[in-house]
């Protein structure tokens, strides 16, 4: 790949001599970039390991920050958080999987295909909190499902455990969340030729087979997508857990808000700092499941021809 | 005198450019990156910019102040977080764009020390004058707004004793003006998993207060908890939350409102207005005249440094004047319940203008209110209390519980 | 051998040596109809082709035949006398060799092969082995752990070709495999093909729209336009004894003369066009009768040259008097055009030396050109041709 010096790439060259030539071909992003976000990330992890109260900041480091996190219910907070995060990443994948499967090779009809697309996307028109608030009417005391139950017989009196718990943090997530993860594995077996599923059909396979041997592995660099950009914005999601959950189920990010809302930058700090461990962790185990079958990097290459 | 709760330094652009030289990267990109985000606001003479942090305290259109006084005026409405408003002003420099800051008492002290308002000159503003003396000598205006010399630091905008609301029919408890005890709230068995409070440390607060009037506390002052007399009430109320006893924790007015309408409580600390909202949908909701305490706020209006930079002053001036005029009490009362700083000239405004017998009902009511619900002893609360971040994260530790 | 989910159990019945019979299969892609009531059969070790352009159904049979395409209405189809109308590709005893390999992307050379294998349940030895075997008998063993996209053309050809045959199946379908490649590869791998079916003796279909390919490797040819078979038999059937105008052309004759036929006798037929009577086998589609329309194919290479001068008066010879008209280098020879009283006619000059500047005539044998039906003939199937042009 030839890269095509500017007078940018003469400048990055000579004050960063030993990166790959690829690299000044991007010079330009890669600055904005590591200006944008890198830093400032680096930043906030930088101070909290400090002492201070609103912006006064001593410079004296501590794990003053950390500590108080965790006094403030930090570790519960935390394992509900990745708990909830990871179960509906996981419920959401056994459900997007078929569905997009279904939409990408099942569905012949072009007409159903695009209305399934249409009602995948018009909600996002809506404000996450608009479109969450609208549940609360219908697993309310009074709402809908109630008043069904109820007349049915099915129960006594109405249930409460539908909203402002953790049965409706998860119902809320699910929905939020089902597009984000379907998307990336429909557009990933969308691009399976279907040359190769006829020539597993053609060889042999019956079509659990071929799902098992090359459906899923060609589809596997939009699952790793999909899993990446349902969990990781689930665990910055303040919208869902607040409205469903009534501040009875306390997550992540809305933690950040409530310290921010007070001044407590540094707690906060500490927290994102956690979080973005969180997310670290992610990442390593996602590099270690892909290992067995190529590592990371193989399973992108699968799209060569 | 007040203490400062040193939470905020002025820390401008200049300020920080100042400092950059000895500074880090720690405050590096996000402040460079500061001044291109700002949002342009346009300036123009005869537009009035308001900053807001009660959404409810806007009257239902300002076509009343801009007949009066030929100004318009547009508002913005920040979340009334003290983090959040007093990062925007202090930080962002907020009065920049704003001609009129109004916000919860108690930031003062902040403000002052970042330089970020200055005292309003009380002759150029002629209803300051007229305040009845029930309002001017309450000892929390006189502590926070510290009126002196001609000067005082801010002008009253709203206030209000809070307390809960509850449906009396149901619950089987007497009707205003007689009284009903926190405890509905709190720990009566009749709303066992049907009441509800707020989600941050006012309502922690009021908790507090509540222990200290029913005796199951000592509190060495009311009005600047300590961090132990904190935790003593997250312990109390994670008790209480752990046996059922709240539906859930709200976080808006909007919450509130669709807590009373959807049937999901029967008692709930609430906002007033969040009564009339309710009712409307054919409730049964009354605004509780509390055994134990009152929960007292006031907003006031600040005036913003920069703003005798900018050379508006006047129409500033005459913006405030407004807001202590009968026209706005006589907008904001009946809507909300509100008091404001001069109820008494709303009468004779509604007279003036044709408007109906329930203005009168209202004012009458209102300055009622400032007799008894005001008389009551507790509690006055500032927005920003010396252990306030103590206090917010005790609270998280009852939601996370 | 293998799980028996998958193979197709030997018939009891002889069918004698047919191992595919496909009987009256229509098929549709909505309006479009693609087969119109076909029927072929298949002999045990043959190579059999399908020859068309595109359009022509011949693909979609193939796929009628590998199971992938379920055809809108079949009367039967047996693979090695077992009806398998009902049985999924999956467990149709033949194997496909795709256009575009369809080799796995994710997967080895060595996994490719193994595919077939593998879901058989198939245990790793065996797999290994017999992967190794298929892939010796390509000449690819030693790339048994490459990636896919690591080879060239040719060599993912055959490794698509090591894949489909390490299942031994009964019938080996080819859909225009060598399309892909350039000329000298196809060539090489045209006789490679030919070797194979030699040495494992299975039964290959083969989907070409090329006539040089198909003459190169069948033993029979069947030959389809839109749908319908115009012509089946062995290449010499196609190449000397076309059945029609639209056969002809398509098997490169260059010179087509439509005139009207004005006697028959024992097989032979002469033909008049213009001023001229033309006489040659008759080769066209049922009997040849007198005044029906009717086409003279003959070959350029069968042109001969009278100098002027010379007289043309064998008998059994058509002679056209004759200018000369353009001359296009090929190389190997001139293809001269010929200007005629009944249009041009094209002629090969393998020899330099030859002087065309002032000709007499243009002559040719009657046993070295054929009288065929004109336009398109009727198919083999029943059914009136209702084309025009």
């Amino acid at each position: 790949m030839a890269a095509t010096l500017t007078a940018n790439d003469d400048v990055m060259r000579r004050l960063l001599p030993r990166l790959p030539a690829g690299v000044w071909s991007l010079s330009g992003f890669t600055v904005v970039w590591f200006g944008g976000i890198v830093i400032p990330l680096l930043a906030i992890i930088l101070v909290s390991f400090f002492q201070g109260r609103g912006i006064r900041i001593n410079l004296d480091p501590t794990f003053l920050q950390y500590e108080r996190f965790f006094s403030y219910g930090g570790s519960d907070l935390l394992a509900r958080s990745v708990r909830i995060a990871a179960t509906i990443t996981f419920i959401e994948l056994m459900i997007a999987f078929p569905f997009a499967l279904w939409l990408a090779k099942g569905c012949k009809n072009n007409m159903v295909r695009l209305l399934t697309f249409t009602a995948l996307t018009v909600p996002f028109f809506l404000s996450p909190a608009a479109r969450v608030i609208v549940w609360r009417s219908v697993f309310g005391i009074n709402g809908v499902v109630n008043q069904a139950l109820l007349a049915t017989g099915a129960v006594d009196e109405p249930v409460t455990w539908l909203i402002f718990s953790e049965f409706a943090v998860h119902f809320g997530f699910l929905g939020a969340f089902f597009p984000t993860m379907v998307w990336p594995i429909f557009l990933s077996i969308s691009l399976i030729d279907n040359d190769f599923l006829e020539a597993s059909n053609d060889l042999g396979a019956n079509r659990f087979r071929t799902l098992v041997h090359v459906i899923f592995p060609l589809a596997l660099p939009g699952v790793v997508a999909g899993i990446v950009f349902t969990f990781i914005p689930m665990l910055g999601d303040t919208v869902v857990a607040q409205h469903m959950g009534g501040n009875n189920v306390l997550m992540l990010s809305a933690q950040v808000q409530s310290l921010i809302g007070v001044s407590n930058f540094l707690v906060a700090a500490a927290l994102a700092a956690v979080v973005l461990g969180i997310m670290l962790a992610f990442q390593v185990l996602l590099w270690a499941a892909l290992k067995p079958v190529g590592g990371l990097n193989e399973v992108f290459a699968n799209l060569r021809r | 005198m007040r203490t400062s709760k040193h939470l905020y330094f002025h820390l401008s652009r200049r300020n920080f450019i100042k400092c950059a030289a000895a500074g880090t990267a720690i405050v590096g990109a996000p402040a460079i990156l500061k001044g291109l985000t700002r949002k342009a606001i346009a300036q123009d003479e005869n537009t009035i910019r308001l900053l807001i942090t009660g959404p409810t305290l806007i009257p239902g259109d300002w076509s009343a102040f801009e007949r009066e006084t030929g100004f318009k005026m547009e508002d913005t409405v920040i979340k009334d977080d003290p983090g959040i408003f007093l990062t925007e002003i202090l930080v962002n420099d907020g009065g920049d764009r704003f001609d009129i800051i109004a916000a919860l008492t108690g930031a003062e002290q902040d403000l002052i020390d970042g330089e970020a308002i200055k005292p309003i000159e009380t002759s150029a503003v002629p209803n300051w004058g007229g305040i009845p003396e029930s309002i001017t000598q309450m000892p929390y205006l006189q502590r926070d707004l510290a009126p002196e010399g001609g000067y005082v630091w801010g002008v009253p905008l709203a206030m209000n004793a809070d307390s809960f609301g509850y449906l009396p029919e149901k619950l089987n408890e007497p009707r205003p003006p007689e009284e009903a005890s926190w405890s509905l709230v709190y720990e009566s068995e009749k709303t066992l998993g049907r009441s509800s409070t707020g989600d941050n440390y006012i309502y922690l607060w009021e908790a507090l207060a509540y222990l200290k009037n029913t005796g199951q506390l000592e509190v060495g002052d009311l009005l600047d908890p300590s961090p132990e007399e904190a935790a003593a009430t997250a312990d109390f109320l994670i008790e209480r939350k752990q046996a059922g006893q709240f539906r859930n924790f709200w976080k808006i007015f909007d919450d509130q409102v669709s807590d009373m309408k959807n049937g999901e409580v029967d008692a709930i600390r609430c906002w007033e207005p969040a009564v009339r909202e309710a009712n409307k949908a054919g409730g049964d909701w009354v605004y509780a005249n509390a055994t134990e305490f009152y929960t007292k706020w006031m907003h006031a209006c600040y005036i913003p440094t920069q703003v005798h930079d900018r050379g508006n002053l006047e129409q500033v001036h005459t913006a405030l004047n407004w807001i202590l005029s009968g026209s706005y009490a006589a907008g904001i009362t009946p809507l909300r319940g509100y008091v404001t700083g001069r109820p008494d000239l709303a009468p004779q405004y509604a007279e003036e203008n044709g408007m109906g017998p329930e203005v009168g009902v209202a004012i009458d009511e209102a300055l009622a209110k400032v007799k008894f619900k005001f008389a009551k002893e507790d509690f006055w609360f500032s927005a920003v209390p010396s252990n306030l971040q103590e206090m917010q994260a005790q609270m998280d530790r009852v939601l996370n519980a | 051998m293998a799980n028996s989910d998958v193979t197709v159990p030997r018939a009891a019945v002889g069918n004698g040596d047919q191992i595919l019979h496909v009987e009256h299969a229509t098929h549709r892609f909505g309006d479009v109809v693609a087969l119109d009531d076909v029927s072929i059969t298949a002999r045990r070790g043959e190579f059999l082709t399908l020859l068309g352009e595109s359009g022509s159904g011949k693909t979609t049979l193939l796929r009628i035949v590998a199971g992938l395409e379920r055809p809108t209405r079949i009367a039967r189809i047996a693979i090695d006398g077992e009806d398998v109308s009902a049985i999924p590709a999956s467990r149709r005893n033949c194997t496909t060799v795709f256009q575009h390999y369809a080799l796995f992307p994710h997967m080895s050379v060595g996994q490719n092969v193994e595919y077939g294998l593998r879901v058989r349940g198939i245990d790793r030895d065996q797999r290994r082995k017999r992967a190794e075997d298929a892939l010796a008998l390509v000449r690819l063993l030693d790339k048994y752990g490459r990636r896919v996209h690591q080879l060239s053309g040719g060599e993912r050809q055959r490794v698509a070709l090591a894949r489909a045959l390490v299942t031994q199946p009964a019938i080996l379908l080819l859909d225009e495999p060598l399309g892909a490649l350039d000329e000298k590869l196809r060539v090489d791998m045209q006789v490679e093909l030919l070797d194979l079916h030699e040495k494992l003796g299975l039964t290959f279909i083969y989907v070409t729209h090329s006539q040089e390919e198909a003459l190169t490797m069948s033993d029979r040819i069947i030959l389809m336009r839109r749908g319908r078979i115009v012509q089946e038999g062995p290449p010499t059937d196609l190449f000397d004894r076309p059945a029609s105008r639209f056969v002809a052309d398509f098997m490169g004759v260059e010179n087509l003369l439509e005139g009207t036929i004005e006697s028959v006798q024992n097989g032979t037929a002469s033909v008049r066009i213009g001023g001229h009577v033309i006489s040659g086998a008759w080769s066209g589609t049922g009997l040849a009768e007198r005044g029906a329309p009717a086409c003279v194919a003959v070959r350029a290479e069968r042109i001969r040259l009278a100098p002027r001068g010379a007289t043309v008066d064998e008998p059994g010879v058509n002679a056209l008097p004759c200018t000369s008209g353009a001359t296009i280098y090929k190389g190997k020879y001139l293809d001269q055009t010929l200007d005629t009283d009944i249009g041009p006619v094209k002629a090969r000059i393998w020899d330099r030396g030859v002087d065309v500047t002032d000709l007499e005539a243009l002559w040719w044998r009657e046993s070295e050109c054929a009288i065929t039906s004109a336009e398109n003939g009727a198919g083999a199937g029943s059914g009136e041709e209702a084309d025009a042009a």
